[in-house]
């Protein structure tokens, strides 16, 4: 049996599902920063390697000048 | 708050506390000027000496070659531009080497010379003077490869402790200098000038580029100046530019400009001259000025063959050819 339905059933189903793509989008989006804040809190450029001088490879390829 | 002047480099830096000057790594910490590389460097190689280059010192021996981050130059050419144009905090890695295990490492690898190179170890002055004075002291010579943008006395001070150099001479124009380096012609003059009086070993490069410096009556004066000022026997490299970082507009120079060049060079008197960056060109071999006889032939950075006598001197004529061949 079909239910009858007009344009204002329609339009409605169609916002509710924009309203509830949006509350799941945005809801993920706060989770994941505040995951990131928690992970790195002072979060600034990362500090160079800092590796003794014997772990250097002096033979390795390089394209620098001089 | 105090402000220090960084009096290294003709910039004159005048740099507030906790700031650095121009180059990236020179501080202001606590009203006194800091260099924060020292001791640590970012890149850390062993190399040919011909690579640096120099072609009348010490043909064929291993150079153990470092540099910090930083330079007071902004090349927009510069083929370094990771290392130079960064300070030492925004690098990905940097090793921990105080001057004594850079002279160890280098003496373990057999190296018979120390280079301060790749960025302008101007910036990291301290630990060149540092390093090279133990260097000096166990027998091992240093090499400084520079822009040349120094003042004099600091630059007096360095040159006890230094064996040679390889400076770039950019071009005979300060407008280039301001326009393409960042800086100015006559401090890089002068300190050319110094090296010889210190009784430094000196060649000096000239990186060639399409429409910028390839004036061949610019070339012309420039090489008058070198044959006045540093003599006729100082060896002049000219190099092929290859288009990089912020000057990908321009195509790498033609090998008949570098060509060029070297015709001019030698019409004004200039012995030595050399085309770098070039692959198998005869521009990198050494020949007898007054009979031509080949002393030194190169492929590349490598050392093909050497017939210099022991002291230097060409087989055939006998003349002493200029350099520090023992």
């Amino acid at each position: 049996m079909n239910e009858r339905r007009d344009e204002s059933d329609i339009s409605g189903q169609h916002l509710y599902r924009r309203r509830r793509f949006l509350g799941v989008f945005g809801g993920l989006l706060a989770g994941l920063w505040g995951l990131a804040a928690k992970a790195d809190p002072g979060a600034g450029p990362a500090a160079p390697r800092e590796l003794p001088l014997k772990e250097a490879d002096f033979y390795r390829p390089h394209d620098l000048a001089g | 708050m105090s402000t220090v002047t960084c009096e290294l480099c003709p910039r004159g830096c005048v740099i507030p506390e906790g700031a650095a000057g121009d180059c990236r790594v020179r501080v202001n910490l606590g009203g006194k000027l800091r260099a924060t590389t020292y001791g640590r460097p970012s890149a850390i190689h062993i190399d040919p000496m011909e690579k640096k280059p120099l072609y009348h010192f010490h043909p064929g021996a291993l150079i153990f070659s470092l540099a910090t981050a930083g330079c007071n130059l902004h090349c927009l050419n510069c083929q370094n531009w990771q290392l130079s144009q960064r300070g030492g905090e925004e690098m990905e890695q940097i090793y921990r080497a105080e001057p004594a295990e850079v002279v160890a490492a280098a003496q373990e690898e057999r190296c018979r010379a120390i280079a301060y190179t790749y960025s302008d170890p101007i910036v990291f002055y301290e630990y060149v003077e540092d390093t090279a004075t133990l260097a000096k002291a166990a027998g091992l010579t240093n090499v400084f490869v520079t822009a040349a943008y120094i003042n004099r006395e600091p630059l007096r001070r360095l040159c006890r402790v230094l064996d040679a150099t390889n400076a770039d001479l950019k071009a005979f124009d300060d407008g280039f200098y301001r326009r393409v380096n960042g800086a100015t012609l006559k401090p890089v003059l002068d300190a050319l000038v110094t090296f010889r009086q210190e009784g430094v070993w000196v060649e000096v490069t000239n990186l060639v580029i399409p429409t910028l410096n390839d004036d061949l009556a610019m070339i012309r004066r420039m090489c008058r100046w070198i044959a006045a000022e540093l003599g006729v026997d100082t060896p002049l490299h000219f190099s092929r530019f290859m288009p990089q970082y912020r000057m990908r507009n321009l195509p790498p120079t033609p090998t008949q400009t570098l060509e060029r060049a070297r015709n001019e060079a030698r019409d004004v008197g200039l012995r030595y001259v050399y085309i770098g960056n070039v692959l198998g060109d005869e521009g990198s071999t050494t020949r007898c000025p007054r009979d031509g006889t080949l002393l030194i032939g190169r492929s590349g950075f490598i050392v093909t063959e050497n017939h210099l006598t022991p002291d230097g001197r060409c087989p055939t004529c006998n003349d002493k050819i200029p350099g520090v061949w023992s």
